[in-house]
């Protein structure tokens, strides 16, 4: 008797171990997939469309702003704390817009917390405006961006929690002057 | 009425004992299970050293990535300002393996390192506050991955008719191929997990097409 009780306590423990590694390795794909999506889908942002120098610039941020000549901004942004976009309100997830900031949708999928999103900016002034006080272009720089990206599977059970973090720098392949 | 199973192994009236579980059946069951259990333990854990290894990849890629974009990042900046395209690439007085010096907060530059093993080669996290957290070669909290940027020039003969990488230098002082037409960066990474070492490489070519 003592045996068997020993035998499906060992068996039943085992199996929630394997439920829970298992939940871990979902979460953890998933956390996977969205970092490569919003990697990959700011990377082309970046690439094709000039950085938005029309406000003030830091080299560090939360927010990216991409403007083409004579159209409208396309941003991503980290959401704050509370945002009704975000699914449920403890997640802080990316936004993006595509119409300047007029309207937003989530660029994350549900139950994904972004836990960092720094967007740096170099240079902080625009290379392709001459000033013409100074007699040169404000930057001989060409612009880039890197990402810094910071993500957590909000599971339920805390011990099934995945974090992942990424980063990637972006040339801008836009060849204004 | 009272009725006995097979698996009641109490004794009978008359004192005969009754067929039920014995030890060696049990130890046989539990060899089963265990068998069984070592499979499937050896499945889900193979699936998380796999998703382990996922993460790693992803991360090297895009520090790898980083590196190509930071020195065609440095190739355009040079036209910009009116300088020869390979400045900061291939002009380092020490040779052209390299890595970025690149913590948001200056113009990127890159610095001479002899092999990837050295300690200046160690990617880190930055501690700087508006930056913690952010990968770079510059300071910080040494992480599990190592970058290094090798510069090979593109060369070829004054009519272009022929171009060809030259092994072990920086320009194209060798005839007949004098004159440095692109630079091939190829960005190496190498990092450890549970004791194996990994490593990926990417390359691209920049042209000085300008």
């Amino acid at each position: 008797m003592l045996l068997f009780a020993i035998t499906i306590t060992i068996l039943s423990q085992t199996y929630l171990s394997f439920i829970r590694l298992s939940h871990k390795i979902s979460y953890s794909a998933a956390i996977q997939q969205d970092l490569r999506y919003v990697t990959e889908y700011t990377s082309r942002l970046v690439r094709n469309t000039p950085v938005d120098y029309s406000g003030t610039v830091g080299a560090v941020s939360s927010t990216l702003s991409l403007k083409p000549d004579g159209g409208v901004a396309t941003k991503i942004k980290w959401a704050n704390s509370n945002d009704p976009l975000c699914y449920y309100n403890y997640i802080r997830c990316l936004l993006v817009s595509t119409d300047g900031g007029g309207t937003w949708a989530p660029l994350t999928s549900v139950n994904i917390n972004v836990d960092d999103f720094k967007v740096l900016v170099w240079p902080t002034s625009s290379p392709f405006v001459y000033d013409y006080g100074a007699g040169a272009y404000q930057s001989n720089q060409q612009p880039m961006v890197t990402i810094y990206l910071k993500m957590t599977y909000m599971a339920t059970n805390v011990n099934e929690r995945v974090t992942n973090d990424v980063q990637t720098t972006i040339s801008s392949r836009v060849y204004a002057r | 009425m009272k009725i006995r199973t097979t698996y009641d192994v109490r004794r009978t009236t008359s004192g005969r004992n009754l067929p039920g579980q014995t030890i060696i059946e049990m130890l046989i069951v539990l060899f089963i299970v265990s068998v069984a259990l070592y499979g499937v333990t050896t499945l889900i854990f193979s699936n998380l050293a796999l998703q382990e290894s996922d993460a790693d990849n992803i991360q090297a890629m895009n520090l790898a990535r980083e590196m190509l974009e930071l020195a065609q990042n440095k190739r355009d900046s040079n036209w910009l300002d009116a300088q020869p395209f390979s400045v900061g690439l291939n002009t380092l007085a020490a040779g052209c393996t390299l890595v970025p010096r690149w913590d948001g907060t200056a113009n990127p530059e890159f610095a001479y390192v002899s092999d990837i093993n050295q300690p200046a080669a160690v990617v880190k996290r930055s501690s700087v506050s508006n930056v913690s957290g952010v990968f770079t070669n510059v300071s910080g909290t040494s992480t599990q991955y190592s970058r290094l940027l090798t510069v090979i020039p593109i060369c070829a003969n004054a009519d272009h008719s022929v171009t060809t990488y030259p092994t072990g230098v920086c320009g194209c002082a060798t005839a007949p191929q004098t004159n440095l037409i692109g630079l091939r960066a190829k960005a190496d990474v190498k990092w450890t997990r549970r004791g194996n070492t990994k490593s990926l490489t990417v390359y691209t070519d920049l042209y000085d097409w300008r």
